[in-house]
């Protein structure tokens, strides 16, 4: 993932000079913040509401770490990290992220790739236009030729439509909802639960995922609660 | 001094197949578009293993802890080549997984979704006071003890010391169980033995309060005695010693034989075992 580096001085760049959220904290402290956070391994994955704190400001620190090939096992967490922070100015870079692989990529390449869409969703939880579009584009599968990577003999472009089903749903917004809606009652009945272009049971876990979100709030539903 | 060597102490040895520890077998599967191995579980055992074994005095109720995982049986596989069930999203796909109920641990790609809360940094989903989890394939072995310790503890986490294995995030040194944690996961809490050891202090050494840990070496004075019950099982840490100085009066029978054994390669069952007892300055060793 060696684009993001310039990716990562650019939003840096853009952060130093943009006043926002956490501006007053030293960058050294941030990044060590980021590092405590993102490097380790989480039963029930990153917490949400303690990245979601990290603010706009981690976003340069976490793009160095996908950066570096030594930090691979961190990865999924940090781009997990990156859309709970839901700052807009990630979208474009995970998008790019996601598409720039080509042939093979290893196991946790694979495994961070498939965050992409979660994260992406996670920041349209905003309303960003881009984000929701995107998403609902790698949803048809058979026009979508952006993702040129593949990983074994899995069927990628399906699970990058499956994983934004999911990001639709982890965006909570009204206009994923009816666009999730229209997908089930249009795939009801004609496809398989795999196998075919897209699963009608991610479509179903999505809506009641969405549901969740909206009934619990997002910190409820984005890690397990197994006493529930 | 008498020096009794692995030689001599076979004669106290039972065999290592039937040595004091507690060994847990684990049945795993690995879903069929997965490339988990054999090999890669095993590993995972050994570092299981040895994270069980010591006191690495990393949280303050940390216990070695007698029990032992091992892989029961061959790797199986479950689910069908481009099933999805490789990568856990929905509930549907985590209930078709726990239902492969012909092995307890499950190895997949991903793990998604669990116990209805969706993230993608998620590592392993295990059930609640039922048999049954679910990894991704590259997880150290704390993470199988952990998801284990649900199956058999239920939901909590353990929060107050970081190095906990029950703890919610993996640290790369989670090594500690407590004696409640250890009994949970079949095995027995030693009592760790170090320093000067006699009755009164440390000893007599029963099989209640055992099974015994040397983590040190232990002596036994001049002019002390040291009682060790019928049953008892001792575990030495290579390199380690029972000294006596005084009296050992190690009081074992013929059909439960006091086990002394070098605890430091047991994370198999074959491993082999061996000890040492140094009777020195007008020491006793009393075999009843």
């Amino acid at each position: 993932m060696k684009s993001v580096s310039l990716i990562g001085f650019a939003l840096l760049l853009v952060l130093a000079l943009c006043p926002a959220k956490g501006l007053a904290q030293n960058s050294d402290d941030i990044k060590t913040q980021v590092n405590t956070l993102v490097r380790k391994h989480y039963m029930d994955g990153i917490p949400y509401e303690r990245a979601n704190a990290l603010g706009p400001l981690a976003l340069p620190f976490l793009f160095e770490i996908l950066d570096n090939s030594a930090d691979k096992l961190f990865w999924v967490n940090t781009i997990v990290t990156i859309g709970f922070i839901e700052d807009t100015s990630a979208v474009d870079p995970l998008i790019e992220m996601l598409e720039a692989p080509r042939g093979e990529v290893d196991s946790a390449t694979f495994r961070a790739l498939l965050s992409v869409p979660y994260a992406l969703g996670c920041i349209a939880a905003n309303g960003n236009a881009r984000s929701l579009e995107y998403l609902a584009g790698n949803l048809d599968v058979s026009s979508n030729q952006s993702i040129r990577w593949r990983f074994r003999n899995k069927p990628t472009t399906e699970l990058i439509a499956e994983q934004s089903v999911m990001g639709l749903a982890v965006s909570g917004r009204q206009e994923a909802r009816k666009l999730l809606r229209e997908l089930q009652i249009k795939t009801k009945g004609k496809m398989n639960l795999k196998g075919e272009a897209l699963g009608t049971a991610a479509i179903d876990q999505g809506l009641i995922i969405m549901d969740r979100i909206n009934a619990k709030g997002r910190a409820a539903v984005l890690n397990p609660h197994k006493e529930d | 001094m008498k020096k009794l060597l692995l030689l001599w102490t076979a004669l106290l040895i039972i065999p290592a197949t039937a040595t004091a520890l507690d060994w847990v077998p684990f049945t795993i599967a690995r879903h069929v578009d997965t490339t988990f191995t054999a090999a890669t579980f095993d590993a995972a055992m050994y570092d299981a293993n040895d994270r069980m074994k010591y006191d690495n005095h990393d949280c303050t109720d940390d216990v070695p802890c007698s029990a032992r995982f091992y892989r029961s049986g061959t790797l199986g596989s479950f689910g069908s080549a481009s099933d999805g069930l490789d990568i856990i999203t929905t509930q549907a796909e985590l209930t078709s997984v726990f239902n492969v109920t012909s092995h307890r641990i499950k190895v997949v790609d991903a793990v998604d979704y669990c116990a209805g809360g969706y993230n993608t940094s998620i590592i392993g989903c295990g059930r609640c006071n039922a048999t049954g989890f679910i990894l991704e394939d590259w997880v150290g072995g704390n993470v199988y003890v952990h998801e284990y310790g649900h199956n058999v503890m239920g939901c909590g986490h353990r929060n107050d010391c970081s190095n906990n294995i029950m703890n919610a995030v993996s640290i790369g040194t989670n090594n500690s169980v407590n004696a409640t944690e250890c009994s949970g996961f079949g095995g027995s809490a030693y009592t760790q033995l170090c320093g000067n050891v006699y009755d009164g202090a440390g000893g007599p050494l029963t099989v209640s309060n055992g099974p015994y840990w040397i983590t040190c070496n232990v002596t036994i004075p001049v002019g002390r005695t040291l009682t060790i019950q019928a049953g008892v099982e001792i575990q030495f840490h290579r390199g380690l010693r029972i000294k006596s100085d005084g009296v050992m009066n190690a009081d074992g029978t013929a059909t439960r034989i006091i086990l002394y054994s070098n605890n430091e390669d047991q994370n198999f069952p074959t491993a082999t075992v061996d000890g040492e007892l140094i009777i020195q300055n007008g020491g006793e060793l009393i075999l009843d």
